[in-house]
């Protein structure tokens, strides 16, 4: 018997399949987004009240069965895509197959909501520029640390459903304290869709986003 | 939860990575304690992808790979199960920490 050594690595593969993706999106000009968590955190909600105020968006969702998200969004953007995923638990960066460059073409801003879920997505990266992870109030705010591996993959973390903090014992500088534990300096907002809080906060986050990018951007 | 689509990329790496597949018996995988993955559920789904693929004689062996932390000041490294941690001899709350979050493929034991 002889021992060959190897160097094939799940994480590298995962990032060569997403950095080509990514470079497609640079070509044709948009931010991607992807909004990560966990189900009913309010990822399709954030979107309704995002949408509206931006111009030239596109939007896609994986979900394991049904295309309700999408009915939701469509009415606010260029295109809706809706990605059942069956049994998988993440989308993955082939997933981005079902778009045409003229979509792509269409659109500043791309929207993606994975499979709610804040294990699997978190080590799939499918070319986003940015990994937003959404936590709601009523998970409580030791989710957090439960969790590491979907805070360490992102680039914000939004705490959502604020307005039902006082009712579900969330204590948010906990919640800081315990994110920060596991990447220091991350960026976290909090607001509720429902009350219409924090919003602008974050609006700012997506258009400084989308200026850094628009300065980085390289195109081969 | 996504383990059995790994141990199918597995296959087919290992399958890709020598030019007599059949001869694999040994694929020494190193899974870290951070990869999400759970190391029974991917031996289960090894066991199940293997069939019917370029190497259905290969047996899986997995060593867990722990974290790397890296202490600047007292140049100390030292390995720990999590994404985060301070230098245990002085503290230090800035170290550098990186691995223990890959799934990689270490070596193939192959037949002569
Ligand atoms: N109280 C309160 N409820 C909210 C808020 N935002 C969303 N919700 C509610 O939370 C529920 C789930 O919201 P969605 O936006 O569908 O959540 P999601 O993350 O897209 O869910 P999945 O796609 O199923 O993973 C809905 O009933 C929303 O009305 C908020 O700010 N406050
Ligand atoms: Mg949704
Ligand atoms: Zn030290």
């Amino acid at each position: 018997m002889t021992r060959i050594p190897q160097n094939w690595s799940l994480k590298e593969q995962n990032r060569q399949a997403a950095k080509q993706q990514q470079r497609l999106f640079d070509r044709a000009g948009c931010l991607v987004i992807e909004l990560l968590g966990s189900p009913g955190c309010g990822k399709t909600s954030l979107q309704e009240a995002t949408l509206p105020a931006l111009d030239r968006c596109g939007v896609l969702n994986g979900d394991m069965a049904s295309d309700r998200d999408i009915q939701r969004l469509k009415p606010f953007c260029g295109w809706a895509i809706q990605i059942e995923t069956g049994n998988r638990c993440h989308l993955s960066a082939s997933d981005w197959g079902v778009l045409s460059a003229s979509e792509l073409a269409m659109v500043d801003w791309v929207f993606v909501e994975n499979v709610g879920n804040l294990v699997c997505p978190a080590a799939f990266p499918m070319g986003a520029h940015r990994r937003v992870l959404l936590v709601s109030t009523p998970e409580g705010h030791d989710k957090f640390t439960k969790y590491p591996t979907a805070i360490a993959a992102a680039d914000l973390v939004v705490i959502s459903k604020m307005e039902l903090a006082p009712y579900v014992d969330f204590d948010a500088d906990f919640a800081r304290e315990s994110i920060h534990s596991i990447k220091p300096h991350l960026p976290v907002l909090e607001l509720s869709v429902r009350q219409q809080t924090g919003l602008e906060a974050w609006m700012i986050w997506l258009y400084l986003q989308r200026s850094k990018h628009c300065q980085s951007e390289v195109v081969p | 939860m996504h383990e059995f689509s790994v141990a199918q990329q597995l296959v087919l790496a290992a399958s890709q990575a020598v030019p007599r597949p059949e001869l694999v018996r040994e694929v020494g995988v190193r899974v870290g304690l951070l990869s999400g993955l759970v190391s029974e559920s991917l031996a289960f789904g090894f066991e199940a992808a293997k069939q019917h693929s370029a190497i259905p004689q290969a047996v899986l062996k997995i060593q867990v790979a722990y974290r790397s932390g890296f202490c600047p000041a007292c140049n100390l490294t030292f390995e720990h199960a999590h994404f985060w941690a301070p230098c245990p001899k002085c503290g230090s709350q800035d170290t550098q920490n990186q691995g223990g979050d890959d799934v990689q493929l270490a070596y193939l034991e192959v037949d002569e």
